[in-house]
């Protein structure tokens, strides 16, 4: 298991107060209000970087913890020029991928992007396999969440299917 | 989305397939398709043929190329960075189950994105999953390629040039990847191969048997 950054426990939804995104995600050890649970987290998130010249895709589990549905609404990262949430799609035998405006992880579920399904697309990759690289996942009504993604290579991350 | 006309397409063999229509499933995060991983294909479909540039060599290749080898041809581009790499990883993951067999292997990826894919660059992605001659990266003229996608049903799809809008969302190409035996004829298409649940064993399995049988 990687190791997880205390501010990744710390994001917080504001469930069923519909109040507008925080600039910034929660500071670790800030207490949170009494009504509200540490809602959304992420783990084993990683790219597959080949080349900078194509773009990488990133993958990574997120998880709901709190009593409603929560939308991911977009990505980014200094690490990828611009980047946006894609799915790849094989429809009656065709290899294809699209732009999803959003995703939404269930209240008490999880959503997985994973290799040959949903991915983060990472158009200018800037990384290095070994390295990690900082995601930031921005949320309809939650503070956005930043995650280190661990770069692998042409064998993608060795627990990963 | 209104990139249509930037697109050169080529409807080949299927057909049916509504390109502005797409009906999204449920969403579910995996990506094997239903069915059965291997379908036979023996009697079905015409023998390789191909005249194409091996991109690790520069020389020309030809289906004798590959004779005395079992292939796994693939279509694909380099900006594909989640399925076409996937398909690439579990054909190196192949490799070694395949035993003395392994170096005979010719993982064969054909390049539908003309435009952005130089030799230059198609080699380097394709050395990226495996040395060559056992991972072999091809291209062709529109003309090659439009005759080797014709000749086995895909489809493909790729905008004119490397600045086009959202180009890899923009470039469609059919997922079939086809077993051929080491004499020239398909033995398999391997449905599940470019999904993150390939049935590698099975294949593995089939090829040693057509091998042994050589």
């Amino acid at each position: 298991m990687p190791r997880r950054p205390a501010f990744l426990a710390a994001v917080l939804v504001a469930a069923g107060l519909a109040q507008p995104a925080a600039a910034a995600p929660a500071a670790a050890g800030s207490p949170a209000p009494a009504i509200t649970a540490p809602a959304i987290t992420a783990k084993d998130g990683w790219f597959r970087y080949l080349l900078p010249q194509i773009p990488a895709a990133g993958f990574v589990t997120l998880a709901n913890e709190s009593d409603s549905p929560a939308v991911l609404t977009g990505v980014r990262s200094p690490a990828c020029g611009s980047a946006m949430l894609h799915r790849s799609l094989n429809h009656s035998g065709m290899d294809m991928m699209i732009h999803v405006q959003s995703v939404t992880i269930p209240a008490h579920g999880k959503f997985r992007f994973s290799p040959g399904a949903y991915h983060i697309m990472c158009m200018k990759p800037h990384m290095a396999v070994g390295q990690t690289a900082s995601v930031t996942l921005t949320f309809a009504a939650a503070p956005p969440l930043t995650v280190p993604f661990t770069v692998y290579g042409a064998d993608g991350r060795p627990a990963s299917q | 989305m209104s990139r249509h006309a930037l697109d050169r397409r080529a409807m080949l063999g299927l057909s049916g397939f509504a390109l502005g229509g797409l009906a999204l499933r449920s969403a579910s995060a995996e990506s094997a398709p239903a069915g059965p991983a291997i379908i036979p294909l023996e009697g079905h479909l015409p023998p390789l043929a191909l005249h194409m540039q091996d991109v690790e060599t520069g020389q020309t290749v030809t289906a004798s190329t590959f004779r005395g080898h079992p292939v796994i041809l693939y279509f694909g581009f380099t900006r594909c960075p989640d399925t076409c790499p996937l398909t690439l990883q579990n054909a190196a993951k192949l490799v070694p189950l395949l035993g003395k067999y392994g170096k005979d292997l010719r993982v064969v990826f054909v390049t539908v994105d003309l435009a952005y894919d130089t030799a230059a660059r198609l080699k380097t992605f394709v050395a990226k999953f495996g040395p060559p001659p056992v991972f072999t990266g091809l291209r062709g003229t529109p003309a090659e390629l439009k005759a080797l996608a014709q000749r086995f049903g895909v489809y493909y799809r790729a905008p004119t040039g490397p600045d086009s809008p959202d180009p890899e969302g923009a470039i469609r190409h059919s997922s079939a990847t086809y077993l051929f035996g080491p004499n020239g004829w398909a033995i398999a298409l391997l449905a599940t191969f470019p999904s993150s649940r390939p049935d590698l064993p099975g294949v593995a399995a089939l090829i040693r048997k057509t091998m042994d049988n050589y």
